[in-house]
């Protein structure tokens, strides 16, 4: 417990000593506390119409402006940002979890399974997103999880993919037939010798597919197909925005920059923790 | 006896699925070991030393054939009869720094035969035992394969190798890799814990010199076959089998007034998809005659010298074609 957590901190002070880490880093858990205290951060009611407050320019009232509805845009964005980090964490969470599973599987079983996988993952992607999101909110109706359950069948099949390529190396490796010649089960060899040395790429590609997961709610919400309208979410502010962005840019900036650092600050963090996870990329102390 | 090989065959398949064509990377290999016995096995490359190594782990398939190793056999299908097995036999691989596992560090590469075996330990300390066991500080148990120098890498293979105090090791080419002085270390180190430990080894290597040095017996394999197998002296006194006599006048000899006749042979290696009918070596040997190309040469089996060859050498003796010899 104790070496767990030293190790936990002396990541974080490594991830610290690297300048485009700690941007990463601060802009992360802004996020994350800003989504975490919008209550209290907000002074508004995030879906509080006041038509004569419309259109209202930043000010000391309302820091980032109002809407095309004269709705506080700071309690907005706040509100937003929950909805998208918990989308884009949880989606994430559960892509990486079932795309490792099936990916290993694929990759470390026998042949014909491992084509009959790849048939399915190619057969999946062939589906362009929007199609799949459609079909999914006919079934199920528009919602969050119906958001989720998208980004979780579009990110599981490319997911698979790398991992499924990183274990057909490595099974053919010296350590992997070192470590069976020992002696190690099936279960230890992908947990302990192949996961740890295929699953950098992939944590790299899932922290730079945050941001894509909180377009993907913005464009479904834009669509009526995710978040409804009186629910604030980044995507449908910047869409409000995008219909005036001449005479009231702010709406639209309003939504945009948390996109865009949020994007900033998940990439910085995912490659700064890749070189660190890395050995062979760590320079001698 | 430790291990014996029966009439082991690995045979890959090759080729478009409407054409797949078996490959016979080892065929029809046997021989035993004895407890505390140093068995080499010499060859070129791609004659098969190293599939034959894997069979014997367990680590490949066979088509035919058994291995017996302490009387129980080694079956790749059931991997749980295999898994106790392997506690008494341990592998050292040909590439030092790839055999290790990247992303651990020496301390747990070197932890991990207690481990898979559940051997508790305090495995602390019987990493640091094993470390200095073969001449490295405990200092290294903090580092990773990439921190290490080639040789370096190998001790720490070894280390693995003898963890948990196998009756047999089999070591793929241990001194590939290293430079000559590393080399001797190496050696030395094997030669010093396989007297110490009383175990077995199979060694596979295509250094001669070394082979001499190490061996009991040795084996000599051509294209998957042994050809000659018998006691290391012997054979390096007197090779019977053209193919031996071939390897060993190839050996660089460092006494300058000492002008030893070099046999070389003109063609390639024939591709395992065609063998050459009869005795394998015919389209090489110099010393080639008719029945060579049709009659197979492969049952002449008895005792302990073992000559795959219609007519062995005499000590001593010559190729008679001017233009193949060298």
């Amino acid at each position: 417990m104790y070496e767990a957590a030293s190790k936990l901190l002396n990541s974080l002070r490594r991830v610290i000593a690297e300048p485009l880490g700690a941007v990463g880093l601060i802009l992360v858990i802004g996020m994350i506390a800003a989504a975490i205290f919008a209550d209290l951060l907000a002074v508004h009611d995030p879906t509080s119409i006041s038509p004569r407050d419309r259109f209202m320019e930043p000010s000391v009232a309302h820091l980032l402006g109002t809407d095309q509805l004269g709705r506080d845009l700071f309690s907005r964005v706040l509100h937003g940002g929950q909805i998208a980090l918990t989308v884009a964490l949880i989606s994430i969470a559960v892509s990486l979890i079932i795309g490792v599973v099936l990916g290993l599987i694929a990759g470390y079983g026998p042949s014909w399974l491992d084509n009959s996988m790849i048939l399915l993952f190619d057969a999946i992607k062939s589906y362009p997103t929007v199609m799949l999101a459609l079909a999914l909110v006919t079934l199920f109706g528009p919602s969050l999880t119906a958001v989720m359950i998208v980004v979780v069948l579009v990110n599981v099949p490319g997911y698979a993919r790398i991992i499924r390529t990183q274990t057909l190396a490595l099974k053919s490796s010296q350590f992997v037939a070192s470590a069976q010649s020992i002696g190690a089960s099936t279960a230890r060899v992908l947990r302990v010798h192949i996961l740890p040395n295929s699953i950098g790429p992939l944590l790299i590609l899932a922290s730079m597919d945050i941001p894509v997961v909180i377009a993907i709610e913005a464009g479904m919400s834009f669509l009526g197909l995710g978040v409804r309208p009186p629910t604030p979410s980044w995507g449908s502010i910047l869409n409000d925005g995008f219909t005036a962005i001449r005479d009231t840019p702010w709406i639209a900036i309003a939504g945009g920059v948390p996109i865009i650092l949020t994007t900033l600050g998940f990439t910085f963090l995912g490659e700064t923790l890749r070189d660190i996870f890395d050995p062979r990329l760590k320079t001698q102390a | 006896m430790i291990l014996s090989v029966r009439d082991l065959e690995v045979t890959f398949r090759a080729g478009p699925w409407f054409n797949r064509r078996p490959i016979v990377a080892v065929a029809k290999v046997s021989f035993d070991l004895d407890a505390g016995e140093t068995f080499a096995i010499v060859g070129e490359s791609g004659s098969g030393k190293t599939t034959l190594a894997h069979a014997i782990n367990g680590l490949q398939e066979t088509s035919n054939g058994e291995v017996l190793f302490m009387d129980e056999k080694v079956d790749v299908s059931r991997s749980r009869a295999v898994k106790p097995l392997r506690r008494h036999m341990s592998m050292m691989f040909q590439d030092p720094v790839g055999s290790l596992s990247p992303r651990m560090k020496v301390g747990d590469l070197v932890a991990e035969p207690f481990i898979i075996h559940k051997i508790r330990k305090n495995l602390k300390e019987e990493v640091q035992r094993l470390l200095s066991l073969v001449g490295l500080s405990g200092d290294f148990a903090d580092r990773y394969p990439h921190q290490l120098s080639g040789g370096q890498a190998r001790r720490i293979g070894v280390a693995r190798a003898i963890a948990l105090e196998p009756e047999l090791i089999i070591a793929d080419e241990p001194t590939a890799g290293l430079d000559v002085s590393v080399q001797g270390e190496v050696l030395n180190l094997l030669s010093d814990l396989r007297e110490r430990l009383g175990l077995a080894m199979i060694f596979i290597s295509h250094n001669l010199h070394v082979v001499h040095h190490v061996a009991d017996r040795m084996a000599v394999m051509y294209l998957g076959r042994i050809v000659e197998s018998g006691n290391t002296e012997e054979i390096f006194g007197a090779p019977a089998h053209p193919y031996t006599a071939t390897l060993l006048s190839a050996i660089p000899n460092p006494d300058p007034d000492k002008v030893r006749e070099r046999i070389s042979l003109s063609s390639e290696v024939p591709s395992l998809l065609n063998r050459p009918s009869g005795c394998e070596f015919h389209t090489r040997c110099p010393w080639a005659h008719e029945r060579c190309s049709t009659e197979s040469p492969y049952h002449q089996n008895s005792g302990l010298r073992r000559v795959a060859c219609h007519a062995p050498l005499d000590p001593g003796a010559q190729p008679p074609c001017a233009e193949r010899a060298g």
